[in-house]
């Protein structure tokens, strides 16, 4: 017995109508006859035999559509069994002949690999991604176990024919960086259908966005799970605003100008303090604590959906104009939804500043596998005492959250102590 | 942080919850003037006297009725079975009532309960006392059940356990109490959340699925398979009831391959139900089948050697993962 | 004829009455679930109190409202005794929203915190480990309460049974245990299953004291279950009651009672009926009229009828209540989410 399949008559078809059966059950068929007459979403076609026999059992009906590659009759010699057909029996008993499904089912029993010669194994991740990128697998040979196509084969496909390929699908999270040690932040939100909020008496019910979802896990995670200790400094900006004057009036001249942050200061300060202070660059990791020899500095953005971390890549090898313009680029690209895998990942650690919001002092949860965090407060114009007298000073609090499981008190209150002296004596963020 | 044992990891969570609640005590065959049979509760019994450490009959149903009977009356037990083999006397209690009466009654009754149980094998202890049982707890609506494989979540899903509110069953594992982990020293007060699971280990070519004492076995197998260029993701689920979904579920869309390891055995289990939970969730991330590493299908022997070959290594987690894993992977 | 201020095992006349009435509303709201499951209002399984009025009411007239008790599925007439509201029993049995487990327990499984009703337990003889257990935490908190665990004659055949006497003699528990011995477990007729001839031996194997009451009694049901009660308030251990009744029903709504004959259904219906027993002896002692009695049954029908009225009025659950309460916080609310997407 012979499955005829449904033809590709082109490199995108994928799927067939049956408009018209040229030949009936029990009809003879040679070799090389036209059997159907098949709609494609290109052509309307004639599919021809590729065996001699007769026609036992038409599979898919006229009107309907099958798969390439699925089976839409059956050809064999007049006295052959139909495996299709013990099935056929076997529900013609049932009180329901729904002659239709019958077919319909048989059809699928058909297309299943047992039966449908030259199936193509191809992994669901694969087919996928094949079908993004409008790729013909058909020929391509699999390497995965079975000979099976996987999703290396199609990209490698893909690669040989210089394209680049499609996201699949959009949520999918990005490929990981070889080394093990750097966490991907799931934070990278695609615009999707949001279910719609429903409202009761008194409540209204917001489902979780899948950034929601994602700060919530981590968060409560990292709350849980790191203890977290809290150590406070107040630090005199007297002397970094007036840098910063100086730094902005001279980037104002630049050919590409720019506008320099206290927070743009304050990441190049605490970037600096890690390179001295390795040990407050690390990661809890269980049975060992990882320390990182790249220093990936983290600025917590919010956006109306949530909270979103745009890391900038090795901060402590950057100018401060620099910092400066990527800072202003991963702000604009994370308000427009736009960043990518990489704009997010492999943090070590965050600096989260609430100043422009006129907030004194805060604490902030960790974000993990990072092991400290630096939250920002507004500066303030606050009553000191100079040399017996009561000025007037810019004081900014800060407060570092650590992790107790890979850093001890001591070597926090030594790290903010060395962020404090950068701050207050700034000069040194340029040397 | 101070290294300690599994062992002591426990007691100071039960120490700790014991000094901070009044209601909590403890009660179990042998765990006071004996100490525990896997010397948990050692010193114990000095320490807080026999109203708050109390050694039982051997009757396990009776005294997982009167554990959950006390946090009807508004106490905080901590229930020793001298191991989950024996928890099948008391069964009846634990499904039919400390599971159901939250539900049964409308959400009247509250069942603050954790029932502490050691498993598993590999010290030739024999067919009755090798076995994996979280499967079939795992199955029950109305229970939460954990199994902690470090010292650090020992301490910190203990203490969360007995603040919970529901019944807790707080399965060890007996090869675990001797070894090692890091865990904050005795004044930070921390707490491991008892729903999520964990990331152990970054990957990039598969996601390992496990828990228990098989997390270590897995993170020595992506150890080595490290070496030959492929990058295993180890997951601990940490919690077998409820089950931390979505974190599998991200992790196999990264990896779109799993390897489940597991101790327990095959059929109608942990593993083959979270493979459907893939399936049913991620198939169309899937670039290989499941692969699933278990114990031998066969009552556990007591030759070392029969012992050895029915446990789940390794070696089998390597050969699972490259099964699946194409050679030129990280090449 | 003039009424008697004397008092029965100390006892006045207004509790006396009242037990009346509640034998009555027993009787009254048994025999209207009866009549709204063949209805078709009440389904599974239903177990009937009717026969067995005197042992709920001569008992839980002896607690205190502090007092805890645990029951078996047979636990319709003991709610009803111990203060639960009517309309909240009859409610649960139509499995409405406004029953007391919000009519995700049906007949077996009646709750109320109030009126400490620890549960009907659907698992024989499951009741008692977990008796021993409330008792263990009012002796740890230093509470004087007593918990009274009701169980029928089965319950003594189960392993349960012998592992909770024992460890609440060992412990020293304030518990009483009550065994409704009402002949037959299920059909299994109780010479048949006990290798004792009565529970005094076992009480005795337990090292406590052990006593066989009337259950047709209410009186001496009370009687002894006060002695008993005294005795765990004071610190002195558990008791075991073997109190002698009879179901006049099957054992449940689906049971026709093969295993019995209908003389001997009879012989108890008309010679020891404990409703009767006890208006016989309340007239003796001129401490009640006959005019009372009928007062009060009119008053427990009329009770039976609104509580099946409100019942039948309550809406039934909403479908939200499918997830809710299967644990106290919401940690299943991660995995549902996929359950029910």
């Amino acid at each position: 017995m012979k499955t005829v399949e449904m033809p590709k008559m082109g490199d995108t078809m994928e799927e067939g109508k049956i408009l018209r059966w040229l030949k009936k059950e029990g009809d003879q068929v040679a070799k090389g006859e036209p059997l159907a007459e098949i709609e494609t979403e290109k052509v309307n076609i004639e599919a021809e035999s590729f065996s001699s026999g007769v026609l036992r059992k038409i599979l898919v009906p006229e009107g309907a559509i099958a798969a390439v590659g699925a089976g839409i009759a059956l050809i064999g010699a007049p006295d052959e069994p139909l495996v299709a057909e013990a099935k056929q029996l076997s529900t013609t008993n049932t009180d329901k002949p729904a002659a239709n499904e019958d077919i319909e089912a048989a059809g699928q029993v058909i297309a299943s690999p047992a039966l449908a010669r030259g199936r193509i194994f191809i992994s669901p991740i694969a087919r996928n991604l094949a079908k993004e990128n409008q790729l013909d697998y058909s020929n391509i040979q699999g390497t995965g176990p079975n000979g099976r196509i996987i999703k290396m084969d199609i990209e490698a496909t893909l690669a040989a024919q210089g394209r680049p390929a499609a996201v699949f699908p959009p949520q999918a999270a990005p490929a990981m960086q070889p080394t093990p040690v750097v966490a991907t932040l799931p934070f990278i939100e695609q615009p999707q259908p949001v279910a719609a909020s429903t409202t009761t008496d008194d409540i209204t019910e917001i489902p979780l966005t899948s950034m929601r979802r994602a700060i919530a896990r981590r968060l409560s995670q990292s709350m849980q799970a790191a203890p977290h200790f809290y150590v406070t400094s107040v630090i005199d900006t007297g002397k970094l605003a007036a840098l910063r004057q100086q730094i902005n009036e001279y980037a104002a001249k630049q050919p590409s100008p720019v506008k320099v942050s206290f927070n743009d200061l304050i990441v190049k300060t605490v970037a600096l303090a890690l390179v001295r202070m390795p040990q407050m660059n690390v990661s809890f990791a269980e049975d060992k604590i990882l320390l990182k020899k790249q220093i990936h500095i983290g600025v917590a953005v919010a956006l109306e959906q949530g909270l979103i971390v745009p890391v900038l890549r090795n901060a402590n090898q950057h100018s401060i104009l620099d910092i400066a313009r990527e800072t202003q680029r991963l702000g604009e690209e994370a308000r427009a939804g736009k960043l990518r895998p990489e704009d997010v990942s492999g943090g070590t650690f965050t600096v989260s500043n609430l100043g422009m919001f006129d907030v004194d002092s805060f604490t902030a949860v960790i974000n993990p596998p990072e092991s400290a965090i630096l939250a920002v407060g507004s500066i303030t114009p606050t009553p000191v005492v100079v040399d017996g007298q009561v000025v007037v000073r810019d004081r900014m609090k800060v407060t570092l959250s650590s992790d107790h499981r890979a850093i001890d008190g001591a070597t926090a209150a030594r790290f903010l102590q060395e962020v404090k002296r950068l701050l207050e004596e700034p000069f040194g963020l340029l040397l | 942080m101070r290294t300690i044992t599994y062992r002591d990891a426990l007691r100071e969570a039960i120490r700790e919850e014991m000094w901070r609640d009044e209601r909590v005590f403890i009660m179990g065959e042998d765990i006071a003037g004996y100490g525990g049979t896997y010397a948990v509760t050692k010193g114990l019994f000095e320490e807080f006297g026999e109203k708050r450490v109390r050694d039982t009959p051997l009757a396990e149903e009776v005294i997982t009725g009167t554990a959950i009977g006390a946090a009807l009356g508004g106490l905080r037990p901590i229930l020793e079975l001298m191991t989950i083999n024996f928890s099948l006397l008391a069964t009846d209690l634990i499904v039919n009532s400390a599971a159901k009466f939250h539900y049964m009654f409308g959400g009247q009754p509250e069942i603050p309960l954790v029932i502490r149980m050691p498993s598993g094998g590999g010290a030739q202890r024999g067919a009755q006392h090798s076995q994996m049982f979280e499967s079939w707890y795992g199955h029950i609506p109305g229970l939460k059940v954990v199994m902690p494989a470090t010292p650090y979540d020992a301490k910190g899903m203990l203490k969360s356990a007995v603040r919970d509110p529901n019944p807790v069953l707080f399965i060890e594992h007996e090869l675990l109490y001797s070894i090692k982990g890091e865990v904050p020293d005795e004044d930070v007060e921390y707490t491991v959340p008892l729903h999520l699971g964990e990331v152990r280990r970054l990957g990039r070519d598969v996601t390992i699925l496990t828990f228990s004492r098989m997390a270590h076995i897995s993170l020595q197998a992506a150890h080595d398979l490290a070496k030959e260029g492929i990058e295993a993701e180890v997951i601990d689920l940490k919690s077998i009831r409820p089950i931390d979904i979505d974190l599998l579920i991200d992790s196999v869309k990264k990896t779109n391959r799993v390897v489940i390891a597991e101790e327990g055995w095959k059929y109608y289990g942990t593993g083959q139900g979270l493979a459907a939970l893939i399936y049913e969730n991620a198939f169309d991330y899937m670039d290989a089948p499941i692969q699933h590493i278990t114990g031998a299908d066969v009552p556990m022997p007591y030759s070392k050697a029969l012992e050895r070959a029915a446990l789940p290594t390794k070696a089998d987690i390597i050969k699972a993962v490259k099964a699946i894993v194409p050679t030129h992977v990280g090449v | 004829m003039a009424i008697s201020n004397a008092t029965l095992t100390g006892l006045t006349r207004t509790q006396l009455l009242c037990m009346h009435n509640m034998m009555l509303l027993m009787r009254r709201f048994e025999e209207k679930s009866a009549e709204e499951y063949t209805r078709g209002k009440i389904g599974g399984f239903m177990h009937l109190y009717i026969g067995q009025e005197a042992v709920g009411v001569g008992s839980i007239t002896a607690l205190r409202t502090s007092d805890k008790i645990l029951c078996s599925y047979r636990e319709h007439g003991l709610a009803l005794a111990k203060g639960m509201d009517p309309r909240a029993i009859m409610a649960e049995l139509f499995g409405k929203a406004t029953g007391c487990s919000k009519g995700k327990g049906g007949s077996m499984h009646m709750w109320s915190n109030e009126a400490g009703v620890l549960g009907g337990n659907a698992i024989v003889a499951a009741q008692l480990p977990i008796a021993v257990g409330v008792a263990f935490s009012a002796q740890y908190l230093r509470q004087d309460t007593v918990v009274a665990c009701f169980f029928g004659d089965g319950a003594v055949d189960e392993g349960a049974f012998h592992e909770a006497l024992n460890l609440a003699s060992l412990w020293k528990l304030p518990v009483v245990f009550i065994c409704e011995n009402n002949q037959y477990s299920m059909g299994m007729a109780v010479e048949k299953a006990w290798a004792v001839e009565n529970l005094l031996s076992r009480a005795a194997a337990y090292n406590m004291p052990g006593e066989i009451v009337d259950g047709m009694d209410a009186i001496a049901v009370y009687a002894a279950t006060k002695h008993a009660v005294e005795h765990a308030r004071r610190g002195e251990g558990p008791t075991l009651l073997e109190v002698k009744t009879y179901r006049f029903r099957g054992h449940s709504m689906a049971d026709p009672a093969y295993y019995r004959t209908r003389e001997e259904e009879q012989c108890w219906r008309s010679t020891r009926d404990p409703i009767g027993i006890f208006e016989k002896m309340l007239l003796e002692e001129g401490l009640a009229t006959q005019a009372e009695f009928d007062e009060n049954d009119a008053k427990a029908t009329q009770v039976a009828e609104d509580a099946a009225q409100f019942a039948d009025n309550s809406p039934d659950p909403s479908l939200e209540e499918l997830y809710t309460d299967v644990m106290v916080d919401d940690s299943s609310a991660l995995t549902y989410r996929y359950e029910r997407k």
